[in-house]
Parts: C-alpha cells; structure tokens; sequence
C-alpha cells in the first residue's frame, strides 16, 4: 500500500516537475523577444486560433516563421497570445473581468454579450479621431457598410476595426462520383433533392453491395443542416420583419414545413439518424474516413481540401457544390452570416493606440497582401523572370502550413479569395471558384443580423434556439412528437416570454432603420 | 496554562499548519464574501462596490423559472442514483480485492482500473456515445447479434440517468477503492485467524470483520458526499446530453452553464450557486447529527 502511495506521489512530482519546465521556457522565449527588438514598436495582440491545426499544433506562435516574417515586414514587433478556438468567449469574458488586456484585441463585436458591457464602460478607445489622424487609409480601404456595422460603432462612433468575411453562407456538398455513377441530374427543389438521397440510399452508389450509405449528415443542433430551412427561408437562427414585427424564423410557421421535410428524411433514414447527438469529429469522420456521406454543407472556400481528404479513404470520390434546394419562393441557401469578420478593438490600457492601428493599415499595402497570399519567398514560392511561381499545397499537411498565411496571420483586408490570379493557379480552382459562385449565388438574409441579443433573451436563455426551440424540434424530427405539436410550442413560446422577446427585437430594428 | 505550554513547546510542529491554513483563509474563507453580488445586479466593470443592491430578486427568478422543478427533480433523481449506486460499488469492489491472495494479479487489476479516472470526460463521453451509436456501437451490435431491435440510447429519454451513473461508475470505481483498500490493510489479521478457527466462512468474515472495520471510513466519505448532493460533475452531463433527453437530463448545473458563461449572468449564477451550498449545508448537517446519533461517527 504505502508503496502505491509512493509511487503515485512520484508521478505527482515528476507532473509538476514537467510543467514547471514548460512555463519556464516560454518565459525566456518572450523575453528574448522583447529585447532583440526595443526600438521598434511592440504590439501585442489577442488572436482566436480558429481551430486551425498548425496554429494550434504550435509549440510557441511567437517563434514560427511566418509571425518573424510579419514582424520584418510591418516594422512592428508583434507578439501573439493565442485563445483557444473552444473557449474564445469564456476565455475572453475572463480577460475583459480581470482587465489584462493586450494592445489589440480579438472580439465578437461590439455589441456581444461579453464585449458590450466592456464598451459601456469605456474600456475600448473610441476610434474615430484616432483613425483619421494616424491611419486614414483604412477608413479608405474598408468598405462603409462594414463601418456601419452595429458590430463595429455605435451611433456613428467607431469602436472596433472590421475585417471582412469574403464567405457568408455555406453550401452544399455533394458527392459527384454517386450522382455520376447513379446517372442522376443535379437536384433544385425540394422533391428532386429528396428523390437524390433515395437514391443514394437504396442504388449502392458505393458498389460494395451493401446498404451502408447515409444519404445526408449533419451536425448536433441542426448545424451545417440548414438547407431545407433555408429553402423555406426560415434558417433556425435568423430573424424575419414581417406585419411590423421582427420575430425569430423559428416561430414562423413556415418552420413547420420545413420540420416536416427533416422529419421525413429522418423516418425515411435518408438523414443521418444520429445527427442530433453527432460532434463534429464524428461527422468528420463519416465524411472523411468512412467516405460514407452523399450530402452535407460546409464552408464553400476549400472543397479542395474536403477532396482530398476523402479521397484518402475512397480514392475515386469526386465532390462538387451545387445550389441549395429551393423552396415555394423559387429561392434558397443557407443562412448569410455578417459581411463583417474578424473584429479588433483597443483597449485603452494600451499607451500607444496609434502604433496598433499604423500596424493594421499596414494589411492594406501590396507587401502585406503578398506576403499573405503567396507566403515566404523560397520556402511557399519563387521568382522567375519577375514573376511569382507560387508553391500551391497538395497533401493535407501544406494546406494546414498554408492557412497560417492565407487566414490566421490575416486580421484584416481582401481575402485571397478575391485574388483570381492566385486562386487559378490553385489545384482544383475550379472546384473552389464553382464553390465561391454557388455561395454568391444564394443565402437569405437575416433582418436581425448583427443585432446584440435582445435582453429577455439574455435572463431567460430557454427562449432561444438552443433550448425550448431546439427540444421541440428535436422531438418533432425524430417522430417523437406530432408535427402539430410545434403550433402548441409557438403558442407557449410567445407567453412565457416570447412576446417580450418580439416586441424588443422590434424595437431595434425600428429605431436601426429610421434614422 | 498547560495548553499552552503544550503549544510554545511544539511550535515548530504546530507552524507546519501555517499554509494550510492560510490557503483556507485566502481561498475559501475570503471569497465567501463574494458571494454577495448575488444580492446586485452585478456588473464587472461597476465592482462590487458600484453595483446595485437588488435583494432576493435573483432568488425568485430562480424559483419563477418554468423549469425549475424539472432542473431540481433531475439533480436530486441523479445524484440519488449515483448515492445508491455509485457509492457503494467501490465498497464492494474493495471488500473483492481485499480476499484476492495473488499478488500480481490484484496490482494488474487495480492499476487497470485506476486508469479511467485520469481521462477527462470529453474522452470518457467519446466512449460512451460511440459505444451506444447505433451504427458502430458494441452494445447495438451486441443487441442485434441476439435478435433484439437496435436502440439508441443516447435519444432515449428513460436510459439518460442510468447511462450517467454507469459511466461514473466505470469511470471512478477504481479510484473510489483507493482509500477503502488503505483502511482494510490496517485490519489486524489476526481477527481474521481468530474467525477462521471459530469455524467462520468467508463470507460470515467480511459481515463480521471486514465491514465493521470499514464503517468509519464509509460514513466519512458517505457524509462528505451528502454534502456534495446538489454537485453532480457539470462535465459528464454536458457532454451527454442533447435536446432529446433534456427532460430527464436538464440539470442545475448546466442550468447555470446556459444563463451564467453564455448569457454573462454573474449575480444569477451566484444565487443559484448559493442556493446550491445552502441545501448542501443543511443535508451536510442533518446527515451528521443522524450517523451521530446511529453510528458514533461523525465529522466533527
């Protein structure tokens, strides 16, 4: 026993031995930077990893090549502390709470539940003199719809720096080789698309002889399997004016119609029965290592990579996207997210604000936008007679090396995108620039977009899509419940609070478009 | 004047307490203080100082809330369950272990079993929603293998609490035996000898010696997770649970997760926390006098 105990205690102290160590060495490691460096300016930023896998697999982000690169470029000594992907809103509810906070500083906008009360009580400068004395261009350079954002000012007063999300909505992926092989059309209704699963379901498009595909997958909580919502412009999460209301689309009752297609794809096990308990690694790994999915929606920016990465397990597979199932009004696609992306503020500890924001006009110049598109010179590409023969990624692991430059490193600006010259000469650029045209092509708009949440919303959290909503969908689609149930939900919805819910909402978008 | 002799005598024995003491002080007796902003409206930027008092309008809220009965009857069903269940298991599991004479087999089991308890639930809830899948799952495929239907348990209301405590126990069983195996390795074996030429069985050893030997230890532990009732471990419920099983899996805790870390209520949080400690206070008290009164043991 005693020598359980023992032992155990040794593990104990070797642990903190072990961790004892790390901290020591990171340490050293910004130190070391500050000090090669002290004349130039130094600013530090708080960047959300964005789940990406060679930020994350980093041992020190301080130390990477890319982010010495930057520092060269831009004349500034930047210095990275990474909040994880996962827990970017607690982790900066806790940053905002004990007030160390960096010169600049990744938000979810303004007007989010974290960062409001932040800029209620001043902790962010206002932006607008500051701007146009030290860093003109950028007022410039973004577009004033961007500005306008209720994310990004308040009454016309600038509180935060917008970068721009060249892609708004998702799109559907489809499994080429299946519908080829099958000698199917590519869907548009509703009808036609359920008549595809069918047959992805029942005509082995696989060829192994046994019934093992799943027609359509998707993700807990109705995520990335929206678009028979959207086809009846009702995506879960956006708002809607209509009889001088603003209500939730969850509400509507074109809700039910839609509820009743995910129903029926459900009873019919043409949707994948376990989407409602499924993580995104499982879902990841039905797509990617079974090869087992006919249909799913995604980011339309890299089907490329979803390419590859399927056809590690089916060598044959070929994806293309392809327009959202339209709906009653002839329209359809997913939801549209804000044109407005990444959003940095400046919190007012930091003594020189104008060495933060000449560092972000400094995304604005042709270097900058180089040295993002194409990366490290010898490294990503290379010159030949004044022109730049760019390495473009093939296996996995490039495409992960590459998105360090191509997104991470990029807090604002163009995408690369909308760089056509680059993305040519990409392998599959017709799949990516097919993609690009598809997601253009559609989405609905969301009346309530970039509004802060309305305050019923925040004390009675119930009353949101992710909980009474969400039970009574869940249990419509499953067959649980009758579809009828969900006139019984609306009714409840609106008199435990629901109502007021409407009647604020409303309220914002009166006094947003008035003015 | 003995005493205190006593104590300047020993000093340098008595100052050891010192940081402990002052962890308690600093950590758990100070922030009590905090537990005030239950009483504002708390906002983090105004303080403590410069928030309003609101009273025990958070407090109503709390008991107004639709839900409320449903959150409290599944926090008391579940830790109920894993009071029954949960708890005695590594008892038992103890009590086997200890009659187990080969040496290298028990460390094996014992080392095996320990292991789970140093995984997080993230990976512990991986594993239960992969063997529950109906799909790919073991005990489906097992189901199905003897002709049953297959069933998915993870959308199945009425399997939600026994599917937690099951994977608690799993989970923590072998760590649980841990301190129950140190209070059996101080039995005099000698007792056991003593039975044995008095013609006891084994099973006769372990009613008479082996459980009266444990029981002191049983209802420390017993009591301190009486104490705890109200705290059933956010984690592993958060990760198992989903729309479909929110009518018996909803508890307390993930209650506070929702309007607290996502909606930034901090003095809500605060009095559905408070409340928590209160109820925990009094069964901590009340199971005390009771084993007082019936055992002999208590805490204090």
């Amino acid at each position: 026993m005693k020598n359980i105990i023992f032992r155990r205690a040794l593990c104990m102290v070797a642990a903190i031995g072990i961790l004892a160590g790390c901290s020591q060495q990171t340490g050293s490691g910004t130190n070391k930077n500050g000090a090669k460096t002290a004349e130039t300016p130094v600013v530090k930023i708080a960047i959300e990893t964005r789940g990406l896998p060679y930020v994350e697999g980093s041992s020190n982000i301080n130390d990477d090549k890319y982010v010495k690169k930057l520092r060269e470029l831009s004349k500034t000594n930047v210095n990275i502390e990474l909040i994880p992907h996962q827990e970017f809103t607690q982790k900066l509810n806790l940053m905002l709470a004990a007030g160390d906070l960096p010169d600049i500083l990744q938000i979810n906008g303004i007007n989010s539940t974290e960062a409001a009360p932040a800029v209620k009580n001043g902790a962010f400068y206002e932006l607008n003199d500051l701007l146009e004395k030290y860093a003109p261009n950028l007022l410039k350079k973004i577009p004033q719809q961007l500005w306008d954002s209720s994310m990004i000012s308040e009454n016309g007063k600038i509180y935060a720096i917008p970068g721009e999300n060249y892609v708004r909505n998702n799109v559907v992926y489809v499994r080429k080789d299946w519908l080829d092989k099958l000698h199917l059309q590519v869907p548009k209704t509703i009808d036609e698309y359920v008549a595809m699963l069918k047959a992805f379901k029942e005509q082995d498009p696989n060829g192994n002889g046994k019934q093992d595909e799943i027609p359509m997958s998707g993700r807990q909580n109705f995520a990335f399997t929206d678009e028979f919502f959207g086809a009846y412009d009702v995506v879960p999460d956006g708002w809607k004016y209509e009889n001088n209301q603003l209500v939730p689309n969850f509400i509507r009752p074109q809700m039910k119609q839609a509820l009743g297609v995910y129903r029926k794809l459900y009873q019919d096990q043409l949707l994948d029965n376990e989407f409602l308990v499924q993580q995104g690694k499982d879902w990841d790994a039905k797509i990617k290592g079974a090869a087992r999915v006919g249909m799913w929606a995604h980011d339309p920016s890299y089907p490329d990579k979803w390419q590859s990465e399927v056809r590690q397990a089916d060598p044959n597979a070929q994806l293309i996207n392809i327009p959202a199932p339209t709906g009653p009004d002839g329209k359809g696609g997913m939801g549209l997210a804000s044109p407005v992306g990444n959003v940095w503020a400046i919190p007012k500890s930091n003594k020189h604000p104008e060495e933060a924001l000449k560092f972000l006009e400094w995304y604005f110049t042709d270097e900058a936008q180089k040295f993002l598109d194409y990366g490290l010179e010898g490294e990503d590409y290379t010159v030949e007679n004044g022109k730049i023969q760019y390495k473009y990624a093939k296996t996995v692991d490039d495409i992960n090396k590459e998105n360090m430059h191509l997104m991470f490193l990029r807090l604002i600006g163009p995408s690369y995108l909308a760089n056509e010259e680059f993305m040519k000469g990409r392998k599959d650029s017709d799949l990516i620039l097919n993609g690009l045209k598809v997601a253009k092509n559609e989405g609905r708009e969301s009346d309530g977009l970039d509004m802060p949440l309305p305050p019923t919303l925040l004390s009675r959290p119930e009353l949101g899509k992710n909980n009474l909503w969400m039970e009574t969908a869940a249990k419509i689609v499953t067959g649980k419940e009758p579809l009828d149930s969900f006139d019984k939900f609306v009714e409840d919805w609106k008199k435990r609070g629901g109502d007021q819910v409407i009647k604020e909402a409303t309220e914002w978008y009166n006094a947003r478009h008035k003015k | 004047m003995a005493r205190k002799h006593y104590l300047w005598k020993h000093w340098p024995i008595y100052s050891m307490i010192l940081p402990g003491l002052l962890f308690f002080i600093l950590f758990r007796y100070i922030p009590i203080a905090g537990s005030i902003i239950a009483f504002q409206d708390y906002n983090v930027f105004s303080g403590v100082l410069g928030s309003k008092f609101v009273g025990f309008k958070h407090f109503v809220n709390l008991f107004m809330y639709p839900e409320f009965y449903r959150i409290l009857r599944n926090t008391i069903l579940i830790s109920l369950y894993q009071l029954v269940f949960g708890f005695p298991a590594p008892i038992v599991l103890a009590i086997l272990l200890n009659e187990v004479r080969k040496m290298v087999f028990k460390r094996t089991i014992q080392t095996v079993i320990y292991l789970p308890h140093f995984l997080s639930w993230v990976i512990v809830g991986g594993l239960v929603i992969n063997a529950l899948s109906p799909n790919y799952g073991i005990v489906n495929s097992m189901l199905s293998s003897f002709g049953f239907q297959k069933i998915f348990f993870l959308q199945e209301p009425q399997f939600f609490r026994s599917i937690i405590v099951v994977s608690g126990i799993w989970k923590e069983i072998g760590w649980g035996t841990i301190i129950y195996l140190a209070a059996l390795a101080n039995v005099n074996p000698e007792l056991y000898e003593a039975a044995e030429v008095d013609g006891a069985g084994k099973f006769r050893q372990v009613i008479s010696i082996t459980l009266p030997a444990l029981l002191p230890t049983i209802m420390v532990l017993l009591l301190l997770r009486i104490g705890n009732f109200l705290d059933l471990g956010f984690e592993q419920i958060y990760i198992l649970l989903n729309p479909l099983v929110k009518e018996t899996g909803d508890i307390i805790d993930t209650y506070i997760y929702d309007v607290g870390l996502l909606g930034s209520q901090f003095s809500y949080t605060t009095a559905i926390g408070m409340f928590k400690s209160v109820v925990g206070l009094i069964l901590i008290v009340g199971a005390n006098q009771i084993s007082k009164k019936l055992t002999g043991n208590s805490l204090y």
